[in-house]
């Protein structure tokens, strides 16, 4: 008896010890985002109750705004909830994920998946969903998005190791160090001029399926009191005109939509409010660089700044963590620079 | 359900502490269940056909038994056999329907289509049922064994059908025996944590075999064989090399699982290989390979065709026999009967030659003690037994032919080639590594038990952290380095950069 307790007890301590790697393992074999802030899986990293403003979308929200200037210039705290080709599907449940633990009062949402259905597409599901842990979240979005797959398929994506642990011959240094960044997003210098292609003078509509999750994500802002703001960064022609006027013929319809739903909406290349050049503010066809981050960044600070009562952090102990993290972005963006003037 | 599925991986956990949890008198009643739900994974018809296998025995069982107990003595003897013969009939009929119909038909065929006769056969799509080969030897070894003697008819139906239905070995093997697996029905075993861990242990090292071995094995074989017309000779030799490695690694593991599996909880199953590729004689490679199957064409074949107490050219014709056969089951394909054929004849000319080659030894006065004496021999054996598995591996009789003349370097503009080999074999620097430091730890294994160094029972004797430590990497090592799982490609990911 004595001893079969002895065994129980260690077999135990043996499950606990396994799980404890396991999750470590887990996490490093992960496929992270295409940048060092790996910024789904950091949310957990913050203290609670510590950001202003979270920021939702696809990569053309997080090569847009850069909560390291937020703090810096306006002593606002922000986050970049967002994850390469962000489903809309994703940014409702991530936005449902993230209240569980911040209360911010205003949410962004970049609105360039906005045109699109592609919640059922594994790499884009993968990325937004990977980096949260096994909770009620995860299996939600399952029961939802993950309907028409096979019950193995499943289990993959509430065990991503399943499918990453083949990655072990092409592990990278960032693999095992993802926490670089806590409240940054992507930075990148090079400069891609362009011209202004003009919008297209009709409208798209919304897939259908997709205002379903406009409007929970409308309802759970409502519901906590936040503010919902959409804003649609400029991009160029990419492929080729015709599949260019198509994604911003949806921002046409947007902007009824959001008329229609008291949501300020910035679509920033009919405005041209921030002032984005075309010849310098683009890291590629459709991305902004850092200075046209910079500049949607500060424009947007200054409506929050207008039109709500942000308090400012600066100074205040309790946000020193901001302080570091901004050191080390200001130390990214000098390296970047230098290398950039070195050719 | 595969062991290497999550399917298993669910289900052996809930079938053991079911095992465990349930009264002894239950407890083969629910084994039963567990293998029948097991099989029936596969394909749900066919456990019809487990099921009239395990009728057909069962029966002959109980008629065997009935027929002793007839006074007059031609006419038991001649009962007897008729029982025996039927139950061999109609289980070998099964068989061939379900296995060698198709080979059969389109060989006759042929046959006639040679002779200018076009002749036509009905065609039947049906699909091979899983493990059919393996459970309908287990079940006929019983009928044999209960004609002999060697065990008493069973008469529970029940708890003969799990003795043909175990789940662990149900359709890779070890092919049991009545002898060993039924009275192990009515042991009432417990739970013994040491037993247990020893078992666990055995499973895991049969899914590192499986999982990192054989997979990445298969990887070089498969590339470098289904476009061999484009490979150098060394490559095909290495490719070769790999897949002798690659059976053995893949047979091997589902051996090691079930034996592991049944350890679990309290059967003894019988050993399947042992160290096969450090037998000094084609003869002494075939009692280490595949052992329950050798064993059962030496009891219920070899011997009864008179074994080797017939003269010389007796037993060779026997041994004849029961290589072609055993080539035969394994798969219904000509060239895996050359492949038995080639294991048979080697056995036959190395004995016909044995006083010649003793004779040169003697003559070159060659030391039979030294090492290398014996190396010499483990490496012939070696060379010998894949050529014959190039046989097997191949699409065909012919294509394996052109292998081998390819490997010989006749028909191929170089034999080596200093770049590329590599990428031609399917591999990568770091997958290369890893085959290399896992055919490393299958050499020291190997060589342990080779030596009687009970690997396990020298774990379970160290310290607790050193245990711990070996149990982690292990499991840590499968479960990173193996290839399961739904395929992960890294380019489907760098496209999403932005």
């Amino acid at each position: 008896m004595k001893k079969t307790v002895r065994w129980i007890f260690s077999v135990i301590i043996f499950i606990f010890c396994f799980l404890l790697l396991f999750g470590r393992v887990s996490q490093i074999f992960r496929q992270k985002g295409s940048h060092p802030a790996d910024m789904v899986h950091s949310l957990y990293s913050l203290e609670d109750n510590s950001i202003d403003v979270l920021c939702l979308g696809s990569s053309h929200g997080y090569t847009s705004f850069q909560p390291n200037i937020l703090w810096k210039e306006y002593g606002m705290t922000s986050y970049v909830l967002c994850s390469s080709q962000q489903p809309l599907a994703m940014s409702y449940y991530l936005l449902k994920e993230a209240l569980k633990y911040q209360h911010p009062k205003v949410v962004l949402l970049e609105t360039y998946y906005i045109r699109v259905d592609n919640g059922k597409m594994e790499v884009p599901l993968r990325l937004a969903l990977d980096g949260l842990p096994l909770n009620e979240t995860k299996f939600e979005v399952l029961e939802d998005l993950g309907r028409d797959m096979s019950w193995k398929e499943k289990l993959s994506y509430y065990i991503p190791f399943l499918k990453y642990h083949a990655r072990w011959d092409s592990l990278e240094n960032r693999d095992f160090n993802t926490k670089l960044y806590l409240k940054g997003s992507a930075i990148t210098y090079n400069v891609n001029p362009m011209e202004d292609p003009g919008l297209p003078d009709f409208k798209k509509d919304i897939p259908k399926t997709l205002r379903r999750y406009l409007k929970k994500i409308r309802k759970l802002c409502k519901e906590n009191d936040i503010q919902l703001i959409f804003y649609a960064t400029p991009y160029g022609i990419g492929d080729n005109y015709e599949n260019y006027a198509e994604r911003q013929a949806v921002n046409n319809s947007l902007e009824k939509y959001c008329a229609r739903n008291n949501i300020p909406f910035f679509f920033y290349q009919k405005t041209g409010e921030a002032g984005i050049d075309f010849a310098k503010d683009f890291s590629d066809s459709t991305h902004l660089n850092a200075r046209g981050a910079a500049k949607i960044t500060r424009h947007l600070a200054h409506y929050f700044r207008e039109h709500f009562e942000m308090p400012d952090h600066r100074g205040d102990e309790a946000y020193s963590s901001w302080d570091e993290d901004y050191e080390k972005y200001q130390r990214d963006v000098d390296e970047a620079l230098l290398a950039q003037a070195n050719g | 359900m595969l062991f290497n599925s999550v399917e298993f991986l669910l289900f052996f956990p809930a079938a053991c502490l079911g095992y465990f949890v349930i009264p002894h008198r239950f407890r083969y009643l629910f084994l039963l269940a567990c293998s029948y739900f097991f099989y029936m994974c596969w394909n749900p018809e066919y456990a019809l056909l487990l099921l009239t296998s395990t009728a057909i025995t069962y029966a002959s069982g109980l008629l065997l038994a009935a027929a002793d107990r007839i006074g007059d003595e031609r006419r038991r003897v001649r009962r007897r056999k008729l029982y025996v013969a039927l139950s061999f009939a109609c289980n070998l009929l099964i068989l061939f329907f379900f296995k060698y119909y198709g080979f059969a038909a389109s060989t006759v065929v042929k046959l006639f289509g040679k002779l200018g006769i076009a002749l036509s056969v009905p065609a039947f799509d049906v699909i091979l049922p899983v493990g059919i080969s393996f459970y309908t030897f287990q079940a006929l070894s019983y009928t044999m064994d209960v004609y002999r003697g060697e065990v008493r008819a069973e008469k529970n139906f029940f708890k003969y059908a799990l003795f043909v239905s175990f789940f662990p070995q149900l359709v890779a093997g070890p092919i049991e025996r009545s002898k060993n697996l039924l009275h192990q029905i009515n042991e009432r075993h417990r739970f013994d944590a040491d037993r247990v861990r020893s078992g666990l242990m055995l499973m895991l090292y049969g899914y590192f075999q499986k999982v990192v071995l054989a997979e990445y094995l298969g990887i070089v074989v498969d590339s470098v064989y289904n476009s061999y017309l484009e490979r150098t000779g060394f490559q095909l030799v290495v490719a070769t090399v790999c897949f002798a490695l690659q059976i053995y690694c893949d047979f091997g593991s589902y051996s090691n699982i079930a034996i592991g599996a049944a350890r679990v909880m309290g059967f003894r199953l019988m050993e399947n290989f042992n160290t096969p590729y450090f037998a000094v004689s084609v003869a002494d490679f075939w009692r280490r390979w595949h052992i329950s199957l050798s064993t059962w064409f030496r009891d219920y074949l070899y011997i009864p065709l008179g074994g080797n107490r017939r003269g010389k050219l007796r037993k060779w014709f026997n041994l004849m026999a029961v290589f072609l056969v055993s080539g035969l089951w394994h798969g219904a394909s000509w060239h895996y009967v050359v492949w038995g054929g080639i294991n048979g004849a080697y056995q036959v000319i190395g004995e016909w030659l044995k006083p010649v080659r003793e004779k040169l030894m003697d003559l070159f006065r060659v030391d039979r003690s030294v090492f290398s004496h014996k190396l010499g021999r483990i490496l012939t054996t070696f060379v010998l037994v894949d050529i014959s598995w190039v046989f097997f591996r191949a699409e065909s009789f012919w294509s394996a032919l052109d292998i081998l003349k390819r490997m010989a370097g006749i028909g191929v503009e170089y034999w080596l080639t200093w770049t590329n080999n590599l990428e031609a074999m399917g591999l990568t620097s770091a997958t290369r590594d890893l085959l290399v430091v896992s055919l490393l730890i299958l050499l020291v294994v190997d060589l342990c038990r080779y030596n009687g160094i009970r690997l396990g029972a020298w774990l379970a004797k160290q310290g607790l952290w050193f245990r711990w430590l070996v149990y982690f990497t292990a499991v840590f090592g499968v479960l990173i380095f193996g290839v399961y799982g739904p395929n992960y490609d890294a380019s489907a990911f760098i496209y999403f950069q932005f």
